[in-house]
């Protein structure tokens, strides 16, 4: 009786614990959430680069536009036979692509959010890197003196297509510094690095993230630069009619 | 040999210490004995069109392919698609394999309510369940070529995962895990087959040991039988066959240290062996045995044995050795390998039955009991009363013999030009097999499952460029056999059908350049076009398996890829001088009639284009009026931009745009549009208050622009479908993506710009200046298996000839130095000749091809079969010289040397003739034309040689001056009495 007693106990003990555990995971998500999306808005020039398995490269540079959680618009500068080619996201199911060549805009269908984004290693989703606390649960794994490790898991019913994440965050910044993505076979299928973060204007910024795709050895690497905060952007930047402006 | 016979006695020990040493490295050495079923490897790596194949294959990672086909009632059902799910997940989890496509995770472009939607074609998470949306897909799938024939065939049954390895993956391992893979997730109510190089590898693999294992026992059954049957002692049975099976044992040992694998051809090396090499065994016992009846003690009779029959059986081995290395004339390593380790086979079994074998019988007591039995055995025979019945039939057919001989030589060589060719290894197996079952269901159902491969260098992405490979693929399309070619093209073609409904490679670098954006990253990419973009690969389905039939598809590939032009000229429309339009329209209206043209052979119709109906269509390409009703539609499509939520200028106020569509429709129907001419129109209808900037006015003058002129080309280009609908055969009207590949074959009639050959660009040059806006250089080269198979069949009779030439050459030469005589040699060759024009006439006129096994028999059957004429010729030479008349030589010759031939020749021939129950089918064909060749060499040692000697009375033999007088007339006759009764005796 007594050591059924104990075992309550213990069980109990352990719930609460694990809980106060989920919680804090879950807290420290928001944070970097937070940290993430902190500013009004941002713009940026990115360069990427996409390196195949063989070590060839392909260079993009990009002009992003970012206002809260799930504003953005994507213009491509080079190279040149994609120049202008352009990608606003106003949301999940609300994504749109303009051909120069054509003068023409096309609805992206949603279905699209787990392929990966013109050519990069990153999906659509990947992408948006915001919106965490909505689609995850997350927990501690283990903590040291500087980081956080945390498991991130879907929350049901969302379309997620990985079984699990595995963040590191930077007790600093609560910015994410690495980030496993466990696919649903259990393999890590891919690692982003968040690089060389700067406090710009006031925001911790990576200003390097590297996606690397160990499966099929592919590796994507984006250098922000000319990094602004908070200009005010319109909300007309962010609609189909700017989307066929040229840069 | 006296010498050597004392030497093998007496340093016995010697020899068994060194035939146990050699036997335990051999036997070491097994282990390391690879099979190597990589077909590509037994080729010639230096010739560049294995270059071209390995390099084609390496860049677009196509040459390691896997291919699993499911076959079921319907696969467009839930079971199936989930089945395909599974299966497809499973393999991609394997190590080694690089990436996997099939329907559930192909990519697919859909246009959904003006969406444009880059995904997969079903969602891994929402396969459809329901009977409606099921049929959606199917009808859907099936309507998109870029599936249809290639991942599901035509009647939905049939669908096809393709695995393609990495090149550090072990390619047979991965191969048989994917089996596994399919048989543990497959339900049984799918047929399952298995295509593509690595599976029929590991198919091969198994074949190649599963023969070994079925053959190699049955053969050495035969061989202790025979063993059995010739000596009724223990010894006769051991000795040889130990001989045999350690020199098999060494010759396996060579084959790891010469860094050689086990492949199709030296898969049947222990059946050879055992076939060929006990001869040299039995010989020696043969004589040890005659001897000892003689001899009481055992090492004189065997050294007596060995001396005798020392030269012989060295001679023997060597012409057959001989006929081995004849094979290293080949350029096929897969020849020569087997050449050589042929060769080393039979000096193996040479040198154990002359060191090994002798050592071991002169270690032995003699079997006294044994002795007895064989001399109580009455030498008179069946086989004794036949070769008396030869010999009389020879002395007195001598020229009928040699009267058929001329018929056989006749029979070969009207035989030998209608001897056709096999190359394609896949017609190796029999059409039961695992590998010729898929190949059957590929062609039926995908038009093939061999590729042609062609390879393009030049800047892909320009869009001349890729406007020619449209066209490579509409003219081989037209090439018999030829189905389903497929290339970055064709996916762009996709992509403008989902951004702009029609099925072309845009005209501009950036219109090209926008559609491949949206293919970035995704693998099929990789498997078509090369990461700088400068290289591509056109591949199409080849649904026939013969040989000839390849090789013509070959030809007439090359020809056709020798008229492209190796330089392509892009012009402004616009910017031509005058003096070029007549010309450029008549060159523009020739490349659409020539593009049509190939649209309906395609589709196997060749429908005359007679000057009338060009005429015709040209003016239906010219027409430029369109109807008011027309006309007003695309205004009005044009004004309702302006409603629109994508329009920088936005007009809520109907009249206003109405008033523009007013205005609109008037300058389409001068049939001039041009953005600025919208841009001007926008100005001047639409109040200032609405225009932000000049770029809104710019970009919405743009948009309008392209809008308008799409629905104008949009408009035309339908008339034009309809006029050929009108004026086709109906059939063809209604066939396959007619309207759309017609669509494409004229829409150059609406581009801005002109892509000319150099040649057409240097006449215009002379008659005004052109500014070109770019050249871009261009070549396409034939690669992949089609011109391999080519190759080796033109190799395959080179090797053949030159082979053959060797060997016969050698062995002439051995025959002159053996009876110091040319006509001595020129007769004793004679045998192997009619055996190999015998071979040539029998695969003519049965029409069983040459391939790399059928092609060895020519050298082999000299190797083997002239030992027969040598026993002959020299025991007919001592027993010329020995006995009284040619009929007592002859027949002392048949009943000895004679009835030791034709049991030699009937052990080797059954020896051979187990090849019947190999699975691979060149190897069948091997053993039962080999095992003729033993027979009707044998046959012409028998009866031609003799007629041969006794017609010319040849000198080699011996002098006739004394001899020849008792062959009269009178003797003659006797000898027929005397042969009448023999014959009738043996009869009974």
């Amino acid at each position: 009786m007594r050591r059924l007693a104990e075992l309550f106990t213990a069980i109990i003990f352990l719930g609460i614990l694990g809980n106060a555990f989920a919680q804090n995971g879950m807290e420290i998500l928001k944070k970097v959430e937070n940290t993430l999306t902190a500013p009004k808005d941002r713009v940026a020039i990115m360069k990427m680069d996409i390196i195949d398995k063989n070590g060839n490269v392909k260079h993009r540079q990009i002009k992003l536009y970012q206002q809260g959680k799930n504003k953005r618009l994507i213009r491509f500068l080079s190279p040149a036979d994609v120049k202008g080619v352009s990608f606003l996201a106003l949301g999940d199911n609300d994504m749109w692509l303009y051909m120069p060549a054509f003068h023409k805009i096309r609805r992206i269908a949603s279905h699209v959010k787990n392929e990966n984004f013109m050519g990069t290693d990153f999906t659509y989703d990947d992408m948006a890197q915001s919106n965490y606390t909505e689609k995850y649960s997350a927990k501690i794994l283990k903590q040291t003196d500087s980081v956080f490790v945390l498991e991130l898991t879907p929350k049901p019913g969302k379309n997620i297509a990985y079984k699990r994440l595995i963040m590191t965050v930077d007790k600093k910044t609560f910015l994410p510094t690495k980030i496993e993505f466990i696919n649903k076979n259990g393999k890590t299928q891919k690692i982003l690095t968040n690089g060389s973060i700067e406090k710009i204007e006031g925001y911790w910024t990576p200003k390097e993230m590297t996606m690397e795709n160990l499966l099929n050895r592919h590796k994507t690497v984006m250098i922000l630069s000319e990094v602004r905060h908070n200009v005010g952007l319109k909300s007309s930047i962010f609609t189909k009619r700017y989307l066929k402006r040229s840069e | 040999m006296q010498n050597l016979a004392n030497w093998v006695v007496n340093h016995r020990k010697i020899i068994f210490a060194l035939t146990f040493l050699t036997s335990l490295l051999s036997l070491y050495l097994l282990k390391d004995v690879k099979v190597n079923s990589d077909i590509i490897s037994y080729l010639p790596q230096d010739d560049p069109t294995v270059f071209s194949f390995n390099e084609i294959g390496r860049k677009f990672g196509g040459n390691y392919m896997a291919m699993v086909a499911l076959e079921s009632d319907d696969i467009f059902s839930y079971e199936a698609l989930k089945t395909i799910n599974a299966l497809t997940d499973s393999i991609e989890k394997l190590d080694g394999v690089a990436s996997v496509t099939s329907l559930t995770n192909i990519l697919d472009f859909k246009e959904i309510d003006g969406g444009l939607e880059v995904g997969k074609l079903i969602s891994e998470e929402e396969i459809p369940r329901t009977q409606q949306s099921l049929n959606f897909l199917k009808k859907y799938t099936l309507s998109k070529s870029m599936y249809r024939g290639s991942l599901v065939s035509d009647d939905g049954k049939v669908t096809v995962i393709i695995a393609r390895f990495s090149n550090e993956a072990d390619r047979i391992a991965v191969a048989e895990k994917i089996r596994a893979c399919a048989r543990a997730i497959v339900p049984n109510r799918f047929r399952i087959y298995y295509g593509g190089m690595p599976m029929q590898m590991s198919y091969l693999s198994r074949i190649i040991l599963s023969d070994m294992v079925l053959l190699t026992p049955i053969v050495a059954v035969l061989i202790v039988l025979v063993l059995f049957f010739s000596f009724h002692s223990k010894r006769g049975i051991l000795l040889p066959f130990t001989t045999v099976v350690l020199s098999t044992l060494w010759g396996f040992g060579a084959m790891v240290l010469l860094g050689y694998q086990i492949t199709l051809i030296t898969g049947i090396f222990p059946v050879l062996m055992l076939a060929i090499g006990s001869a040299y065994g039995i010989h020696m016992v043969n004589k040890y045995y005659e001897d000892i009846r003689l001899n009481s003690h055992s090492q004189t009779a065997t050294q007596k044995a060995l001396a005798e029959v020392g030269i012989p059986i060295i001679l023997a081995g060597l012409t057959t050795l001989f006929g081995f290395l004849s094979l290293l004339t080949s350029n096929l390593s897969l020849i020569q390998q087997f050449g050589i380790v042929s060769a080393m086979g039979v000096l193996f079994a040479l040198l154990a039955s002359i060191t090994f074998l002798p050592a071991s019988l002169s270690q032995m007591s003699i079997d006294t009991r044994h002795l007895n039995r064989l001399n109580r055995q009455k030498k008179t025979s069946f086989a004794i009363h036949l070769m008396d019945g030869f010999s009389a039939f020879i002395l007195n057919n001598e020229k009928l013999i040699l009267l058929f001989t001329l018929a056989i030589i006749a029979f070969g060589a009207f035989g030998f030009p209608k001897i056709t060719r096999d190359v394609n290894m896949l017609e190796y197996f029999k059409p039961s097999s695992e590998i010729r079952q898929s190949e059957s269901l590929m062609k039926r159902k995908f038009g093939g499952s061999i590729p042609i491969q062609l390879h393009v260098k030049g800047d892909i992405k320009n869009p001349a460029v890729l406007r020619e490979i449209r066209l490579i693929e509409r003219k081989i399309a037209t090439i018999p056999d030829i189905n389903k070619p497929q290339s970055i093209a064709d996916l762009i073609c996709e992509m403008d059908n989902v951004m702009n409904k029609r099925y072309v490679v845009p005209n501009t670098r950036e219109g090209v350049g926008n559609l491949w954006f949206m293919l970035e990253g995704q693998d099929i990419l990789a498997q078509m076009v090369t990461p700088d973009n400068q290289e591509a690969q056109i591949q199409a389905n080849m649904g026939t398996m013969d040989t000839e039939k390849i090789i013509a598809i070959v030809d007439s590939v090359n020809h056709f890829l020798q008229t492209l032009p190796d330089t392509l000229v892009i012009l402004s429309g616009q910017s031509l001088p005058e003096a070029i339009h007549p010309l450029a329209e008549a060159y523009l209206f020739k490349t659409i009639d020539q593009n049509l043209i190939l649209e309906l052979q395609k589709r196997d119709v060749h429908f005359q284009f007679s000057p009338g109906f060009r005429r015709q269509l040209h003016s239906k390409f010219q027409e430029n009026t369109l109807p008011n009703s027309v006309v007003e539609k695309i205004a009005k499509i044009g004004a309702d931009y302006l409603a629109s939520d994508e329009s920088d200028i936005y007009i809520a106020s109907k009249t206003l745009r109405d008033r523009f569509q007013k205005r609109l429709a008037l300058l389409i129907s001068t049939n001039a549009i041009q953005s600025n001419q919208i841009r001007t129109l926008l100005e001047r209808t639409i109040p200032s208050s609405y225009i932000e900037d000049s770029e809104s006015l710019n970009g919405t003058g743009q948009s309008i622009s392209a809008l308008v002129t799409d629905q104008m080309n949009r408009w035309k280009s339908q008339q034009i479908v309809e006029f050929l609908k009108a004026h086709l055969p109906e059939p063809i009207a209604q066939s396959e993506n007619f309207a759309r590949d017609v669509v494409a074959a004229i829409w150059p009639l609406f581009d801005q710009k002109i892509f000319v050959d150099q040649e057409t660009f240097r006449q215009w040059q002379k008659i005004a200046l052109l500014q070109p806006e770019e050249s871009v250089s261009f070549r396409v080269i034939q690669s992949g298996m089609a011109p391999i198979f080519k190759q080796l069949d033109s190799q395959l009779m080179r090797s053949q000839i030159s082979s053959l030439g060797m060997a016969l050459a050698l062995v002439f030469v051995l025959l002159i130095i053996q009876f110091r005589s040319i006509t001595g040699g020129l007769i004793g060759i004679t045998p192997v000749l009619l055996t190999i024009l015998i071979n040539f006439g029998v695969m003519g006129f049965f029409h069983i091809p040459m391939d790399d096994a059928t092609m060895m028999i020519a050298s082999l059957a000299i190797g083997i079969g002239i030992d027969y004429s040598i026993h002959f010729a020299s025991r007919f030479k001592r027993e010329h010289a020995l006995q009284k008349d040619v009929y007592t030589a002859l027949k002392i010759t048949l009943d000895t040397t004679g009835v030791a031939i034709l049991i030699n020749a009937l052990a080797v021939g059954l020896g051979f003739l187990v090849m019947l129950l190999s699975h691979i089918v060149p190897l069948q064909r091997f053993g039962w034309l080999t095992a003729l060749a033993m027979f009707t060499s044998a046959t012409g040692a028998i009866f031609v040689l003799p007629a041969l000697i006794i017609t010319t009375q040849a000198g080699f033999v011996g002098n006739w001056e004394n001899f020849g007088n008792t062959v009269g007339k009178k003797v003659l006759a006797n000898i027929q009495n005397m042969n009448k009764k023999i014959i009738k005796k043996g009869g009974k």
